[in-house]
Order: structure tokens, then sequence, then C-alpha cells
């Protein structure tokens, strides 16, 4: 990571109609990265996604290429392609000439192009698809043509705008490994937005979660899970709990919580804690554990609500004695699990908790 | 599943369709078809001797100079207005939706009086001792009133303007329908403006470009209140013809013919048309 970054983003701010849409972001990206931008609809990955590609202009801070600095070049300046989010593929050019636009614009000679579009053609898997229109195509048919058509020019990065949000589950999943092989085949940046967490966690280098205009956590996608570092990350990653208390005292890297319901056992915050500061605790629902003996360690005391039975894995719902419900997710069949009614202890591997402090 | 609907219920729910096109169109188009193939009395009516001699006289010198001069007219009226409409409505499908809809309203607004009064609205201020000729000597731009009506430029002038909203109305509404985010994707790919406009924007809105094209050819062939004030003797158009066959020149059958022709050029144009519609795989229709 010591090469310099092949993008960068520096203290980007825009503002539609008074409303902030990005709040001074940075980002350093490096070559043939799959960086994701996770976040909710309207948390502004999209426009950051149009600064980049020059389609939209920032209020303030720098866009870099390779060093350059392109925050004012005009998008068919920059070497920099999208693949949109409807696709945006030309309706009166078959597919072989919707994918050659970018090389016919660029002058290349006939037959170069022709080699290029039927290579590409190749790799998207849609040999003999060349004539077709793309009224004739399906849905995910379209997808590959958009991602050959931004491909083909070779961009130092090429900006996928949620490309699998309009597809079904099964195609989606699909489109997922063939991205990300096709990325690695090709070498080429990947910036890649969604909302969907499992999707950002599949594919993704690092992953940057977006929230109100500002990257809350950027990390690789074990990070982002195992650590997060606020509370928004902490509830938009995976299925957990969030509990508010107060550190205890402090063992090494294991920390003492005191919550309202008992106390329980987490790791530290890297950048260190002291005793009595508020913190939330976040735990991933398959990692907590009950049992109607206690355990060794910490125990928190509960009673099981329901266990329901969610394909491959069991749901259980837990009411604490402050009153508050949690979830546990399990592989156990129903038979080998206390019954509804029962009381139980919580407990868990203090390493599996994560402690984030206010801020 | 669809139901099928109700043989005798919806031949009855179709009559009146059937009944007012018998009534207004087949008719009167018959009645001149009809017409069209008699013999022109000597003093006024027709006699039923059919005959193929209006057609026949159709290329008379007198007859083709002044069908050839309305094909020139409509086929400039048609190259000016849509060289004047298209970047107009570009530039009005930029603008933000409440601009827009007073700018239509603007480019309605003149339906709302009646173009004969136009046509003498534009004479007044044209004439010799006119407003325009009298600012331009008031300028001392020019020393003697400049002749702007009477001749085939006034004509031109007149039909483009009357018939300019009807090449912007449908010019606007193809530009306005077309997908930004493909200009977006032409741009990303590299293509300058200019590249983006003639190889997306302009294919795109083709048919908005043929469907006014044809609105403004076909009614400019029979415009002939336009030449007839603005024009004075000069740029007769089609219209000029029949109505003069029909009225003065006491020849029905003649006007009658004339009318079969231009009821032809129409066919015609709308044979144009429905080709681009139907090669329409853009969905744009």
């Amino acid at each position: 990571m010591n090469e310099a970054p092949l993008l960068s983003l520096e203290h980007l701010t825009k503002s539609f109609d008074g409303n902030e849409v990005i709040r001074d972001i940075s980002l350093d990206v490096h070559r043939g990265e799959f960086i994701t931008l996770l976040g909710p609809s309207g948390c502004g990955k999209t426009t950051t996604l149009r600064i980049i590609a020059g389609l939209t202009a920032p209020d303030s801070g720098r866009v870099l290429l390779s060093g350059r600095d392109v925050t004012d070049l005009v998008p068919n300046k920059r070497n920099v392609n999208t693949v949109f989010q409807n696709y945006a593929l030309f309706p009166h050019m078959n597919v072989e000439r919707n994918i050659g636009y970018g090389l016919r614009v660029r002058g290349e000679n006939r037959s170069e192009i022709q080699k290029k579009v039927n290579h590409m053609l190749e790799l998207v898997q849609l040999s003999g698809y060349g004539q077709r229109m793309p009224s004739q195509l399906s849905g995910g048919q379209r997808q590959r043509v958009a991602i050959a058509r931004a491909v083909v020019v070779e961009p130092d990065v090429l900006l996928l705008d949620e490309p699998l949000g309009a597809l079904d589950l099964q195609l989606r999943q699909q489109m997922q490994l063939e991205l990300k092989h096709l990325q690695q085949q090709l070498g080429i940046t990947f910036i890649y937005i969604t909302h969907d967490q499992e999707e950002a966690l599949n594919m993704s280098d690092r992953i940057a979660i977006m929230y109100e205009g500002q990257f809350e956590q950027i990390g690789t996608p074990a990070e982002i899970y195992e650590y997060p570092r606020t509370r928004f990350a902490a509830q938009f990653i995976g299925q957990g709990s969030l509990f508010e208390g107060e550190i205890q005292s402090i063992q090494g890297d294991t920390c003492q919580v005191k919550l309202p319901s008992g106390t329980i056992q987490a790791t530290c915050p890297p950048m260190g804690a002291t005793i009595g500061e508020r913190v939330a605790a976040s735990i991933h629902s398959e990692r907590i554990r009950y049992d109607i003996a206690p355990q060794q360690g910490f125990n928190l005391p509960a009673k099981v609500l329901s266990h329901r039975f969610s394909g491959s894995m069991l749901r259980t719902e837990l009411q604490l004695n402050a009153g508050e419900t949690i979830t546990a997710l399990g592989m156990e069949a129903v038979s080998e699990l206390p019954p509804v009614g029962s009381d139980v202890y919580i407990h868990w591997l203090p390493r599996h908790c994560t402690l984030i402090k206010d801020s | 599943m669809r139901r099928k609907p109700n043989k005798k219920g919806g031949l009855l729910a179709l009559m009146p369709l059937y009944l007012w096109t018998l009534l207004l169109v087949v008719f009167p188009m018959g009645y001149v078809l009809v017409m069209s193939f008699m013999t022109k009395n000597d003093q006024f009516g027709v006699d039923f001797i059919l005959t193929l001699g209006n057609y026949i006289r159709l290329s008379d010198p007198s007859n083709m100079n002044i069908l050839l001069n309305s094909l020139k007219t409509a086929v400039f009226t048609t190259l000016l207005t849509l060289l004047l409409g298209y970047p107009f409505a570009f530039a009005m499908s930029k603008r933000k939706k409440s601009q827009r809809n007073l700018i239509m309203l603007l480019v309605i607004v003149p339906f709302w009086t009646s173009a004969l009064l136009r046509t003498y609205g534009w004479m007044l201020l044209m004439r010799s001792n006119g407003l325009l000729n009298n600012v331009l000597m008031g300028l001392h731009l020019t020393e003697k009133p400049i002749q702007f009506l009477y001749n085939n430029g006034a004509v031109l002038f007149g039909m483009t303007y009357s018939l300019l909203p009807f090449m912007i109305l449908p010019l606007y509404s193809s530009l306005e329908k077309l997908d930004n985010s493909l200009l977006e994707a032409s741009r990303d790919l590299g293509a300058g403006r200019l590249r983006s406009f003639l190889t997306i924007t302009l294919p795109m809105t083709l048919p908005g470009v043929v469907s006014g094209c044809m609105l403004v050819f076909v009614p400019s062939v029979g415009l002939y209140f336009i030449s007839d004030l603005m024009g004075g003797g000069s740029g007769m158009v089609l219209g000029n013809l029949i109505s003069y066959y029909l009225t003065t020149g006491r020849d029905w059958p003649m006007g009658a013919a004339l009318s079969m022709v231009m009821v032809v050029l129409t066919f015609l144009t709308m044979g144009v048309y429905r080709r681009f519609a139907s090669n329409d795989s853009l969905g744009v229709f």
C-alpha cells in the first residue's frame, strides 16, 4: 500500500438546494482494488460516484486521478467509466454498436474495434448476441452489455452504480461471482455502489460504509464485520444487538461492561477505554449462546420468548431482565434447545463483542 | 385472460364512429373523386360526361408551375421551421419544469386568435408605411421603404410563422422524453457534446422530426390565404389554384382533380412517416 493511490477523493462536499448530500469525504483507492460504497438510499453514494465520473461538480474538495487533479475535467476527458443503474444502453444501436461506441469515439479503426468488441462479447458470454437490439435482451444480458461497453475502453477506474439492483436474487448472486471474476481477470479498479451488505461483503476488497453524506467506516469486509467503529456501522452490517452500558473494569484487552440487565465482557476499543466511560456493545446474533446452566466467564440471565425457523438458521428471541429483547441465531434443532419460557443464561466469547465509544 | 368482447354490442358501440366517418370523410371524398372525372359545363355546373381530361390538364405549364412552386414553398417552409424549431425545442427541453410550461404556453397562445387576423397583423407591420419601415427610415437605415410584402419571401415568412408551432410541439415532446442518462453515458464513454448530440440526441428524436415535418409540410401546400394576402400575385400554392378553379374559374372538376392531388400528396407523406414509425425499435411512440 506504499504505492501512490490511483484515485484520491479529498474533502469533497456537495449540496443540492441547501441540503448537504456529501459532507467532507476523503478516500484513497489503489490500483486493482474492488471498493464498495455501502449505505442506505439517500446516503450520498450515487452523488459521490457522479463526482468521480465528472457528471456532477463538487462544491469543494478535489478528485485526483493518478495524482492529477481532474476535479474540473469534463466526463469525456477522464479515463473513468460508469455502468449506470438503469444501464443507459443506447436503444437505437445494437449490442455491437453499443459496446463499440467508446472505441468509435476514440477513432480506432474498424477491424480493431470489431476485434475488441468480439473479445468483449466472449468475455461477458454474449457471443452471438451482437446484432440484437437492447430491447430484445433480458435484464441480465443488458447488464452484461453495459459492463462490456464500459470495460472495452480500458478505463483506469470502473464505476458501478447498483448494477445488480434490478435483477432477481438468483441472477444477482450469479452476477456477483461473474463481476468479481471479471474484475480480477481485467485488473481494473472497481468502485461499486450498493445498499446490499451481503453483496458488499461478498465482493469487495474494502468497504466504505456511508451514512448521511459521510464515511462511517472504511475497511476490509472482515474488519467492518468484526469491528464496527460506529453505532451505524454496527447496526447496518450483519444482524446483531447493540447494548448501552458503562465500563466497569478492565483486564488486559477485555472490558467488563455494566448493562441495565447485568454485566458482560467485551473486547476493549482499540483506542483504549477508561473506567466509567459510556459505550455501546455490539454483538452479532450468530455469536450469542445461551444455556440453562451458567457458563464460565459472564452470564446474562434471560427468558426464551420464541423459536422461529428461518431456512438454515433458527432464530430465538430472548428477553433480558430489563425488558429488552435480543435475537440469537443458531443451527441446532429445536428439540436440542431450551423450550420457550425457560430461564437461560446468555454468554459469548469476549472477543466477539465490540465496544463503540460515544463520539 | 382477456374476455372476448361481445361482438354485437361492440359493433353497436362502434356505429357512431362508422357513421361519422362515412358522413364526414368517405362521402365528401367520394364526391370530390367522382367530380374530378366530370366535364366542366359552359355555364357554371358540370356535365356528367366521364373524362380523364382534368388529370391530363394537370400537366399544363400554368398548373404545373404553381404545383411545383407549391412543393418548393412546402419544402422550404418545412426546412425553415425545422431549423428554427429544433434549437428552440432543444433549449426548451433543457429548462426547469416551471419554465418549460410557461414557454409551452407562449408557443400555444397564437392559436387563440384567428390565423387570418395574425396574418393581417404581420401585413400591418410589414407594409410600405408600416411600423417596420417607419422605424428603419427613422433610424436612417434606409432612404425608401423596403418592399417586404408581395413576394415569395413574404409567403415563406408567413408560412413559417404560422406553422412553426406544429414543428416545435412534436420535437419538444420527443426531446423531453429523451433519457438524460443516455447523454451522460455518451459523455462518460468519451464523446463530446457535439458528437453526443449527433449520435444520440438526433437519431433518438428522429420520429419527432419526421412527425413535425409532416405536420408542417401537409398544411403548407394548402394555406392559400397566406400567399393570397402576403404574396399578392406571387408565391401561389396548390390551395390557391384549387380556390381559383372552384370560385373564379368556375371549373369544379378541375378543382376536384387538384384536390385529389393534394390528398395523394398527404397520403404519400403519411406513408413516409409510417415507415419511420414502424422502423422505430426505440419505443419512442
